[in-house]
């Protein structure tokens, strides 16, 4: 049985599973680098970086799918290989890892104690009579030549529960049992720590399989979607995603506060079966599937609505038109016409002329065309930079005060069956973390004889430490039993 | 509050924890116990300026200062205060003060290059309160990393054998306290850094992992120190070797830490 049990252990040795973490490591840390040295659109423009690179350089990267590290068949054998090591581990080394701190045996004899480095005796008469409790001359000439003074065993029993205690109070359990004259016992403190290993271990392996599960079941896609219109939901067309609603909510000062879109699911009939609210952080469930609010974009070439204040040069009169993009408005009852012909969310110069620097509306612009008796001029309208604006010659002053650009919402849709087996592990492994490391585990051994107490400090974690409390125990019992009671 | 009370804050707790440095250095050179007192009532000033400096940060920003680099590099290096702290009233080893209050000093010159505007508004996706779990419990697991690496830097420079000259603390003690600062940092990495964080990225991206720099720079940085405590318990990396480690593993901890600053990634965040 035991060599059996040895060979299971000696299966995955500690030596051969620090390899494979060792090797884990190495391959993160290229991959790491891999990908950032190496670009992402490496596959679609091989042959630029082939004659940049060269050939060797380039036929390296494509063999070790060096673009994508992290997805080659390399990194995700490593993995498996060390999820099949970690499952071996826990397989044949299940009762060490979960059992070590947890079963303590109690000392064969007083040659097993005495040999420890942590140790100390006392005599019980020197004890009792305060006379520091060192080792009893008279009990080395007892032991030697066979003259013993013995202890009562009730009196014995009494001071065993005294010792017993003072170690409770620190924190110990104590096992004990009386053989003959004598009471041996093990004092333990901190044995969560072993089932603390096994339920960490445990969790790794669950969070693997629930990695495993999802890269091959789960699935991600992005959906992006113009307020107002619909698209069909992933990963099949049978449902479909309507955004009713996308609203950007800003602070005072202009800083994004949150991104919200309403949406609705829609049957092939296109009827809402579903409908919901997304934010960021606060995903909805639809039909299986999990729809995250991930990003935004504006429509560069168009927006939804202008408001353009005015006030006449020629006579007062100030006012505000609402324009739509494409079509001519009249301001006021002027004969002035104003046609919008460009939006720009976030515009910038450059000598090409203006574009758009992002898809954001950062610096929102509108170039308006306007007619009037002084011909057809165009200029641009700023919403955040009013002074901007140009100044027509037509009589009228025109000033932007509302653009609503047209958004896309960015919607990432996914679905990951694995997910409750990764959380599950997730959830072991930190248990089991928290065991683990805030448990310190110590073991105290000892024999209560009917001359004197031994006790020898078994295991411990930190040696420093451990010499200090182990020579705190020994003061405590000494002062303790020390005044007689 | 005035929006810069903070920074006059940290301005004064760095020319403390500078001060401390030179006291702390004078009094394991010269051995005057007064020296590591002042040093030590330094740096407890500074540690006092420090904590009131992130205080005011968060009332002026209304979030806890964790959004930006600056801010987690100011939060970072109060962990690694606080860390020391600890180590002090237990070990009472002041000398220690000769590698931490450097290190402090050059985390808050590294901030102090970073940009401070005090936003009001966290971006949206940091709108959680995973946000915090996982800022938070990161500061302070590489709090606990420096402070494990510092001591194996005095390691290294103290002699072997016992020296009742030396100030330094013994080689027991010192490779004491790097275990015991792996043994604090690497479980709150491990739930902090990579749980909370991939519970979050799920509720905020859709997936758990999506191999961004600086998650895999966390991965390597776990894998590392599962490496070093592996070994450790198998009895190799021990002493010299533990401090080597030690200080082995800061230096991934601080690429990892900077990577986004040159990678970016979804942790871009300056």
């Amino acid at each position: 049985m035991n060599a059996k049990k040895t060979r299971g252990e000696g299966l995955i040795s500690h030596r051969f599973a620090v390899t494979v973490i060792a090797a884990l490591l190495g391959a993160s840390a290229v991959g790491w680098i891999a990908s950032e040295l190496v670009p992402p659109d490496f596959i679609e423009r091989e042959e630029l970086y082939r004659s940049v690179w060269g050939p060797r350089a380039a036929k390296l990267v494509a063999s070790l799918h060096l673009f994508d590290p992290f997805h080659s068949a390399w990194y995700r054998f490593l993995l498996a290989f060390f999820a099949l090591v970690l499952f071996l581990c826990i397989a044949t080394r299940w009762r060490r890892l979960a059992l070590r701190s947890w079963r303590v045996a109690l000392p064969a004899d007083a040659g097993e104690i005495s040999r420890r480095e942590h140790f100390f005796e006392f005599s019980w008469r020197l004890l009792l009579s305060g006379a520091e409790g060192a080792k009893d001359p008279l009990v080395h000439y007892g032991e030697s030549h066979g003259r013993r003074e013995l202890t009562e065993p009730a009196e014995l029993r009494r001071l065993f529960g005294r010792v017993a205690s003072l170690l409770g109070k620190r924190g110990y359990r104590i096992v004990s049992q009386t053989q003959g004259d004598a009471v041996s016992f093990a004092a333990y403190s901190g044995r969560w720590r072993s089932p603390g290993t096994m339920l960490f271990h445990l969790g790794i392996l669950v969070i693997t399989i629930g990695g495993v599960i999802g890269s091959f079941t789960g699935w991600r896609e992005l959906l992006s979607v113009r307020e107002g219109a619909a698209a069909p939901l992933p990963p099949d067309s049978a449902l479909s995603l309507r955004v009713d609603d996308f609203e950007l909510a800003l602070t005072g000062r202009g800083e994004i506060k949150d991104f919200i879109s309403t949406v609705s699911i829609l049957n092939e009939r296109g009827e809402t079966i579903q409908s919901g609210v997304i934010e960021v952080n606060r995903p909805m469930k639809a039909a299986g599937r999990r729809i995250y609010q991930s990003q935004y974009w504006v429509d560069e070439n168009t927006f939804a609505l202008a408001r353009i204040e005015y006030s006449r040069r020629d006579r007062i009169g100030t006012g505000s038109i609402v324009v739509m993009p494409g079509s001519g408005t009249a301001v006021g009852d002027s004969a002035v016409m104003l046609t919008a012909t460009r939006f720009l969310p976030d515009f910038r110069m450059s000598p090409r002329g203006p574009f758009s620097a992002s898809s954001f509306p950062t610096n929102p612009a509108l170039e308006v065309e306007v007619a009037s008796a002084a011909g057809k001029e165009r200029g641009w309208l700023f919403l955040l930079h009013p002074d901007f604006s140009k100044r027509f010659d037509a009589p009228v002053d025109l000033a932007l005060s509302r653009c609503d650009p047209v958004y896309y919402t960015g919607l990432e849709i996914s679905a990951n069956p694995g997910a409750p087996v990764l959380l599950l592990g997730i959830a072991l492994a930190t248990a089991g973390l928290l065991l683990m490391y805030f448990c310190n585990p110590r073991v105290l051994k000892g024999i209560a004889g009917s001359e004197s107490l031994s006790i020898a400090g078994v295991e411990y974690r930190w040696k420093a430490s451990f010499e200090r409390e182990f020579g705190d125990i020994r003061e405590a019992i000494r002062s303790e039993l020390g005044q007689r009671g | 509050m005035p929006t810069g009370l903070d920074r006059d804050f940290f301005w004064v707790a760095f020319w403390l924890y500078l001060g401390a440095f030179v006291l702390f250095s004078s009094h394991a050179a010269v051995r005057k116990r007064f020296l590591g007192i002042a040093a030590t009532a330094a740096f407890l000033v500074a540690f006092a300026l420090h904590t009131a400096g992130l205080t005011a940060r968060w009332i002026i920003t209304t979030h806890p200062p964790l959004s930006t680099m600056y801010e987690y590099a100011l939060t970072m290096a109060w962990a690694v205060a606080l860390s020391f702290l600890v180590v002090l009233a237990r070990f009472r080893r002041m000398v220690l003060g000769v590698i931490v209050s450097p290190v402090l000093v050059l985390v808050l010159v590294i901030a102090s290059l970073l940009p401070k505007e005090a936003s009001k508004q966290l971006m949206p996706a940091l709108q959680s309160y995973w946000f915090y779990i996982h800022v938070t419990l990161a500061a302070l697991s590489e709090g606990a990393f420096i402070v494990a690496a510092g001591a194996g830097i005095i390691y290294l420079i103290r002699r072997k054998g016992p020296d009742e000259r030396s100030f330094l603390p013994s080689r027991d003690l010192l490779e004491e306290i790097i275990s015991r600062a792996l043994r604090v940092g690497y479980p709150l990495f491990t739930i902090g850094a990579l749980f909370a964080g991939a519970i979050w990225a799920q509720y905020a991206w859709g997936s758990f992992w999506s191999w961004d720099p600086k998650e895999t720079g966390s991965l390597v940085l776990w894998l590392y120190y599962t490496l070093l405590l592996h070994q450790n318990v198998r009895g190799r990396w021990r002493g010299k070797t533990l401090a080597v480690a030690a200080v082995v593993g800061l230096v991934i901890a601080i690429i990892s830490f900077l990577g986004n600053l040159f990678f970016g990634g979804l942790h871009a965040y300056v």
